[in-house]
């Protein structure tokens, strides 16, 4: 049984993740298996590259289906970047796409239409304990498209680009979004890791 | 602003020149990613500076093990030919790929590229240099093309990448300060982010950066190599190339905490 399972749908930095996984030592596998995805303690769903063509090989896997049945577990689930988006309702990139749908929300274009691409610092909502302690720390991001919750209650951590405000991270019960890549933070990042260890 | 040490490797070395040329062997690349990654660059450029002449590739590797303790972005090129090139290194660990010879060549390859992957995992990167009017270099530099480089440039960003790096080799490992101008007709271009690489050597040349344009990062190498090399020195396993001179103790008149120095400077002035 492994503490990690980082979900492979062809798409994202899946090294990376590991790295990071195996740095905090955490005993992960990149897999697209199910058996192994639902006997796992936790997921990460890494993500680069467009919602459409990512969802589309999801759905050929028949991962969403899995996404969703490990998610009735209520064990750890932790979307990055692309990955994050996926689990939201809809997108807009390329036309309009359905997505996994375990956050109320939409994913958008950033205002300015262009790639954020760089180090911004996250501030975060209210005392949503664990990524207090990343409060005001600056964290990587690349990505010209942004998630809009439904509930504000989700949450969780906002930065900006170019003046404009937008969300950073999400949570809901066993449910963490990050529009950064933890893995590409530095020691800051490397924290997510640890707490990932920590509650699973 | 990013500040971002570039690493040019070339077989089993990390080695630096001036204009490109007369390379010098600084040995394991692996310590330096190492260094700059505490010292708190931004993200990493590893360039295999003969990749793309000997149509060869041995980046993977470096790759991969510098990969496991650091966790900054990782961009890396050299020698990048098409899909397969491009999905093995970021198999590998890189984070994003960049590649100029190739595009040169055959400028569809960017197109498909960029349809595979998403623009912000593809990178052009630009070797340029005056020749009355300045003009682009393939092969780092070795052989000069008939392209202006205001048209490429335009070129390029329509084709979508998500950043380009801009190489000036007439300050290449000059520590002269970078060309100003080239920065200006970038800013006045380009509206997709772009790195200027070439020519760093004093904290006062960020401030002139600055006036002129504003580029996404600040790509440095010989500046950091010079100083990294005097805490590493005992360390790198040099065993083939030039480097002659790192045994001669020469002085390299190079500064401490560069990286966090530069940034304090950017964040007075940005």
């Amino acid at each position: 049984m492994f503490d990690v399972a980082i979900v492979d749908y062809g798409y994202g930095n899946l090294f990376s993740v590991k790295c990071a996984c195996d740095y905090v030592g955490l005993n992960s596998t990149i897999t697209n298996n199910k058996k192994k995805i639902l006997s796992s303690k936790s997921i990460i769903i890494p993500g680069v590259g467009s919602f459409s063509s990512a969802m589309k090989v999801i759905k050929k896997k028949k991962l969403d289906k899995i996404i969703l049945e490990f998610n009735k577990s209520k064990k750890p689930i932790i979307g990055i970047c692309l990955g994050m988006q996926l689990m939201f309702s809809k997108s807009f990139e390329n036309g309009v796409t359905k997505g996994l749908n375990l956050f109320k929300g939409e994913v958008v274009k950033l205002n300015t239409n262009k790639l954020n691409i760089g180090w911004s610092k996250i501030s975060c909502e209210k005392n949503k304990n664990f990524i207090k302690l990343l409060n005001l720390k600056e964290m990587y991001f690349i990505h010209s498209y942004k998630v809009k919750t439904d509930d504000d209650r989700d949450l969780l951590a906002l930065s900006n680009f170019k003046k404009e405000i937008f969300c950073a991270a999400v949570k809901k019960d066993n449910l963490i979004g990050l529009q950064f890549h933890p893995e590409k933070s530095g020691n800051d990042g490397i924290e997510i890791y640890k707490y990932l260890k920590k509650i699973i | 602003m990013r500040i971002i040490p570039k690493i040019d490797i070339k077989g089993p070395n990390l080695v630096k020149g001036i204009h490109l040329e007369g390379l010098r062997a600084f040995g394991n690349p692996k310590k330096f990613v190492q260094k700059y990654y505490k010292d708190g660059a931004d993200e990493i450029i590893i360039h295999d500076i003969v990749a793309s002449l000997y149509e060869r590739n041995n980046l993977y590797e470096l790759i991969s093990s510098s990969s496991k303790n650091m966790f900054v972005p990782l961009t890396a090129g050299g020698g990048v030919r098409g899909i397969k090139d491009v999905r093995q290194l970021l198999l590998s660990g890189a984070d994003r790929v960049f590649l100029n010879s190739a595009a040169i060549k055959n400028p569809t390859v960017l197109k498909k590229l960029i349809n595979e992957f998403g623009s912000s995992t593809i990178v052009v990167s630009i070797e340029v240099a005056k020749v009355e009017n300045y003009f682009c270099f393939k092969d780092f530099g070795r052989e000069k093309t008939n392209l202006k480089f205001q048209d490429w440039l335009k070129k390029v960003q329509d084709f979508g990448p998500g950043e380009i790096i801009v190489t000036s080799i007439d300050r290449d490992g000059t520590k002269k300060g970078f060309d100003l101008r080239l920065t200006e007709i970038c800013s006045k271009i380009l509206k997709i982010p772009f790195m200027i690489n070439g020519g760093f050597g004093q904290i006062s040349h960020i401030k002139q950066l600055l006036n002129a344009g504003k580029p996404s990062a600040i790509v440095i190498g010989g500046a950091l190599h010079y100083k990294a090399i005097e805490s590493l020195k005992s360390d790198l396993e040099l065993s083939e190339g030039n480097y002659e001179y790192l045994r001669a103790q020469s002085q390299f008149n190079s500064q401490d905490d560069l990286i966090k120095k530069i940034k304090k400077c950017i964040k007075k002035y940005v």
